[in-house]
C-alpha cells in the first residue's frame, strides 16, 4: 500500500513535469505552428542561470528558483526575438530547422563556454528533504512539483480566460489576423506565449534540477521530446491536450516502471511509445486535438 | 478621409489589383462594387494593412499609412470587418466585444460603448456569455460589425456585410449602416448587393479584374441599367 501511494505521487510528479513542459510547446505551437524544438534548451539555460549566479554571488538557494525561472523566460523572448520572428510566416519545415539550429547553438555554447561534464547546482534543501506522513515517507520535491503545477495551470486559466492578452493568444490561435483587426500587435501575442512557454519551462527546470543535482548542456533534449510525444498524445496546439497529455505520459512511464517485471523494465520506453501509437491510431489528431487554421502573422 | 492612389497589390506574380485610386470623404458611404475575384477584398485588406502594397500610397486622416501594420492602422481609426464575418467562434459574445476593444484604455468607456450596441443589437445581449459559434450567421454577423465598432472607428470598412444572409437580415444590416451614418461614421462597403449598397451610398466604384472601371454617384449608377448590366450582370436587378 505504502509503495502503491509513493508511486502514485510519483507518477503525478512526473506527469506535472511532463504537463508544464508540453504546455509551453503547446501554446507556442497553437499561436505560431511553430514546434519549439529549443524549448528544451530553455530548461538547460535555466540550469546555467543558477549555476551562473552561484559562481558570482547567490547568497541564498531560495534565491535559485526565481532566477531559474527568470532564465528562461528571458531566454525564450530572445529566442523569439533573434531566431523566430524572422521566419514566422516560413514553412513548418523552416520553423523546425530553426529551432534545432537554436538548441544546436545554445546547447555548444555551454560546451565551450562552460563544460562539457555535468556541474553541480545547489537548489534549497528542503526540495530534496522527505516528508513523513505517518509511516509514510514521501519526497518533498514530488508533492510540491504537482502542486505548482496545479497552481501554474489554474493561474494560466484564469489569464487564458479573463485578460485581454490571454483572450487574444487564445483568439489568435484560430484566426490571427482577425485579432490584428482589433488593433493588437502581433508581436506582443506572440512574446507573450514565448514568456508564458518560458515560465512555465523554468518552474519545470527547478524540479529537473533539484532531481538531477547538476546541470550539462544537453539536459533539456530528453526532457523536450517527452513534452512533445505528450503534446502529439494529448493533440498538438490543444493546452488541454498537452496537460492531459503530459500526466497520462508522465503516469505510464512510472507506473510501468513500477509494476513492470524487472526483466520487463528495460522496455518501459518501446512500450510507452507503443501506447502511444496505438492512441495515435484510434486518435489521429491526438486525445483532445482537432484541425485548425492559422491565420497570417506578417507584422 | 481615406485615399488610395495607384494601389498594386500582388499575390506572387498575379496583379490582384492593379493601378486603383479610390476616396472615401468625411461622413460619406461610399460602395465598392464588382463580381467576385475582382480584387475588391484585396484592396480593402491592403488598405487596412494585412496585405503589403507593391505600389502606391495609402492616406488615412492626413497621414501615411502605406507601410503600417494592421494593429497601428487600426488603432488610427481606420478598420476592417472582414468578409466571413471572423468572429472569435470559440469566444463569447461579451470577450469579443472585448477584444474589439483591445486599443482602447478608457473601461468606462467601453462599458458604456457594450451598453449601446447591446441595446443597437438585443440579440447580441441575450446570447452575452454564448460563445459565437452557437450564433447564427446574421447574429454573427452583427457581432462582427459591434466588435468593429468597439475600437470607434473613424472610418469602418464593411467586407460583404450581406454574404449568406436571409434578405430580411441584409435589409436589418443595410438599415444599420444608415444609423451608423447619422451617428458620424464613414463607411466603405463592399458589396455584391450593388443595387442595396447603392442605395444607401453617395458614390460607387466597380471594380473588375483588379481594375476599377467605373466610379459615380451611387444614385446615377442604380438608375443606369447599362452599367448595372455591363459591370455586375445578371444577378443584379
Amino acid at each position: 500500500m505504502e509503495y502503491l501511494i509513493q508511486q502514485v505521487v510519483n507518477a503525478l510528479s512526473v506527469g506535472s513535469e511532463y504537463a508544464l513542459l508540453a504546455l509551453g510547446l503547446a501554446i507556442v505551437f497553437s499561436i505560431i505552428g511553430l514546434v519549439n524544438f529549443a524549448h528544451g534548451e530553455l530548461i538547460t539555460v535555466a540550469g546555467y542561470s543558477i549555476f551562473f549566479a552561484a559562481a558570482i554571488y547567490l547568497p541564498s538557494p531560495w534565491l535559485a528558483l526565481p532566477i531559474a525561472v527568470l532564465g528562461a523566460m528571458l531566454a525564450a523572448i530572445l529566442f523569439e526575438r533573434v531566431a523566430f520572428r524572422a521566419i514566422r510566416n516560413a514553412s513548418t519545415n523552416t520553423g523546425i530547422l530553426t529551432a534545432f539550429g537554436v538548441s544546436i547553438v545554445v546547447q555548444n555554447a555551454f560546451v565551450i563556454f562552460v563544460a562539457t561534464r555535468p556541474k553541480p547546482v545547489a537548489t534549497p534543501e528542503w526540495l530534496s528533504s522527505m516528508l513523513e506522513v505517518g509511516t509514510l515517507q514521501l519526497p518533498v520535491l514530488q508533492i510540491v512539483e504537482t502542486l505548482v503545477t496545479v497552481v501554474a495551470i489554474l493561474a494560466l486559466a484564469v489569464l487564458l480566460r479573463r485578460t485581454t492578452i490571454g483572450l487574444a493568444m487564445r483568439a489568435a490561435a484560430k484566426d490571427f489576423i482577425a485579432v490584428r483587426l482589433m488593433g493588437i500587435k502581433a508581436n506582443r501575442v506572440i512574446l507573450a506565449a514565448f514568456a508564458i512557454s518560458g515560465f512555465l519551462a523554468g518552474l519545470a527546470a527547478v524540479f529537473i534540477i533539484s532531481r538531477r543535482g547538476a546541470i550539462d548542456p544537453f539536459m533539456g533534449s530528453v526532457p523536450v521530446l517527452k513534452a512533445f510525444v505528450a503534446c502529439v498524445l494529448g493533440g498538438l496546439g490543444s493546452l488541454q491536450g498537452a496537460v492531459v497529455g503530459g500526466i497520462a505520459l508522465g503516469v505510464l512511464e512510472v507506473l510501468l516502471q513500477a509494476f513492470l517485471p524487472r526483466e520487463v523494465t528495460m522496455f518501459r520506453d518501446a512500450i510507452v511509445f507503443a501506447a502511444v501509437a496505438i492512441v495515435l491510431v484510434k486518435f489521429p489528431e491526438g486525445l483532445l486535438g482537432r484541425k485548425h487554421e492559422l491565420g497570417d502573422k506578417e507584422a | 478621409m481615406l485615399e488610395l492612389s495607384n494601389i498594386v497589390v500582388q499575390y506572387g506574380m498575379v496583379k490582384a489589383v492593379r493601378n486603383v485610386s479610390l476616396t472615401v470623404g468625411k461622413g460619406e458611404i461610399v460602395a465598392l462594387l464588382g463580381p467576385n475575384g475582382a480584387g475588391k477584398t484585396t484592396l480593402v485588406s491592403a488598405a487596412v494593412g494585412i496585405l503589403p502594397v507593391a505600389a502606391g500610397n495609402i492616406r488615412f486622416d492626413g497621414a501615411d499609412i502605406t507601410k503600417r501594420p494592421a494593429e497601428s492602422v487600426v488603432a488610427m481609426g481606420l478598420t476592417l470587418t472582414p468578409e466571413g464575418r471572423r468572429v472569435f467562434a470559440e469566444l463569447s459574445v461579451a470577450d469579443n466585444l472585448t477584444l474589439g476593444a483591445a486599443t482602447r484604455k478608457d473601461r468606462a468607456g467601453v462599458a458604456e460603448d457594450i451598453d449601446r450596441y447591446l441595446k443597437m443589437f438585443p440579440i447580441l445581449g441575450e446570447r452575452y456569455h454564448q460563445v459565437a459559434k452557437t450564433l447564427s450567421g446574421g447574429e454573427q454577423q452583427m457581432l462582427a460589425v459591434a466588435r468593429s465598432l468597439m475600437s470607434r472607428p473613424k472610418l469602418l470598412m464593411l467586407d460583404e456585410p450581406s454574404l449568406g444572409l436571409a434578405p430580411r437580415i441584409v435589409e436589418r444590416i443595410f438599415e444599420l449602416m444608415i444609423d451608423l451614418r447619422k451617428s458620424g461614421l464613414t463607411m466603405l462597403v463592399v458589396e455584391q448587393n450593388a443595387t442595396e449598397a447603392l442605395g444607401i451610398a453617395d458614390r460607387g466604384y466597380i471594380m473588375a479584374s483588379g481594375q476599377v472601371v467605373y466610379e459615380g454617384n451611387a444614385a446615377e449608377m442604380v438608375d443606369s441599367e447599362d452599367l448595372m448590366e455591363a459591370y455586375l450582370g445578371a444577378g443584379v436587378h
